[in-house]
């Protein structure tokens, strides 16, 4: 019985371990890690994110989007529709994000967010579906998209 | 111990139960998860740092679980199956016993925040890193941190009014009545 507990017991103890050593390991991947990592994890947090939002009445009222809200509050992001911090290197900024994504047949842009290396641009196809584009900041190729 | 079952001694041993070590992480954990969930979506900054800090202290505590006092140690409270459906069958038959560390059902608590909110600090570091199908998932934690957080303060209430001591204050001074 007490053989059963220690097996158990050590059980527990190398999940709660293994989870710990886990998450030490991303966060040391994430903060003190790579340049992608650290860097962009810190500098995008606060400051790059863009979002530009059409600013169409109706449908979307709430603001109940966490990106909407999030972009929002950081200072200035609004204003500067060219803002290339935190990215190196060409960038087709927002108004390229939006051509690539109108000239894929996709309209009533809703919002522009810039996360990461990509803009990610929320729109309606041609049959009136919104989605979520993720389009490379660099060369404007839309690279993956998802129902919103 | 079946005998005087639902009378708790009004005054049992007081006992050192707490080290200060284990206090200090205890309230740190709760203040950086405080932080940290106020500053979710505000301010990245100061969440990201407050996420550290809670991982710095799981990470300590987990350390500590191996190597420190006897209360602080897993092999010391990790109950198994069976020992959490006595406890809750002796809850629930109204016997009240005052344990010298953490209750069976108190472990089960302890290792579900710890778990929840290493979940909760991965997925968010996830996130961070660029992995933008964590951030749901990274929300959906934290709701769970603090709904865990809710049922131990509630654990805690109970149990306090159940031995008739603050277990809070306990938690503060490190001394705590006991039953022998």
């Amino acid at each position: 019985m007490t053989t059963l507990k220690r097996v158990w017991q050590a059980g527990v103890i190398g999940v709660v371990v293994a989870a710990t050593a886990g998450t030490v390991a991303v966060a040391a991947d994430v903060v003190a890690g790579s340049s992608t990592g650290a860097a962009r994890a810190l500098s995008s947090a606060p400051g790059t994110t863009l979002v530009a939002e059409s600013g169409e009445p109706g449908e979307r009222g709430g603001g109940d989007d966490y990106d909407d809200d999030r972009g929002g509050r950081e200072e200035g992001a609004m204003s500067g529709d060219t803002d290339r911090s935190g990215s190196a290197g060409a960038d087709i900024g927002v108004e390229g994000a939006i051509a690539a994504v109108t000239g894929a047949g996709y309209s009533d842009i809703r919002e522009v967010e810039r996360e990461g290396r990509d803009y990610e641009v929320k729109a309606r196809d041609a049959d009136g579906r919104l989605w979520e584009l993720y389009v490379d900041a660099g060369t404007g190729e839309i690279l993956d998209r998802e129902r919103d | 111990m079946t005998a005087t079952a639902s009378a708790p001694t009004p005054d049992g041993r007081l006992a050192r139960v707490w080290d200060p070590l284990l206090r200090v992480l205890h309230w740190g954990l709760a203040g950086s998860i405080a932080v940290a969930y106020v500053s979710g979506e505000d301010a990245m900054t100061v969440h990201l740092w407050a996420g550290l800090a809670a991982l710095g202290v799981v990470a300590t505590r987990v350390v500590w679980g191996l190597i420190g006092p006897r209360t602080a140690r897993f092999g010391a409270f990790v109950p198994t199956p069976m020992e959490v459906v006595g406890h809750v069958r002796d809850m629930l038959s109204g016997r009240v016993e005052r344990h010298a560390g953490h209750s069976p059902v108190a472990s089960v608590m302890v290792i579900a925040l710890m778990l929840t909110v290493l979940a909760a600090i991965a997925s968010g570091l996830l996130t961070l890193g660029g992995g933008e199908a964590f951030e749901e998932l990274h929300e959906v934690l934290a709701n769970a941190v603090v709904a865990l957080v809710g049922l131990h303060v509630a654990g805690v209430i109970v149990s306090s009014i159940a031995e008739r001591q603050n277990l809070a204050r306990a938690m503060v001074t490190g001394h705590k009545k006991v039953d022998d």
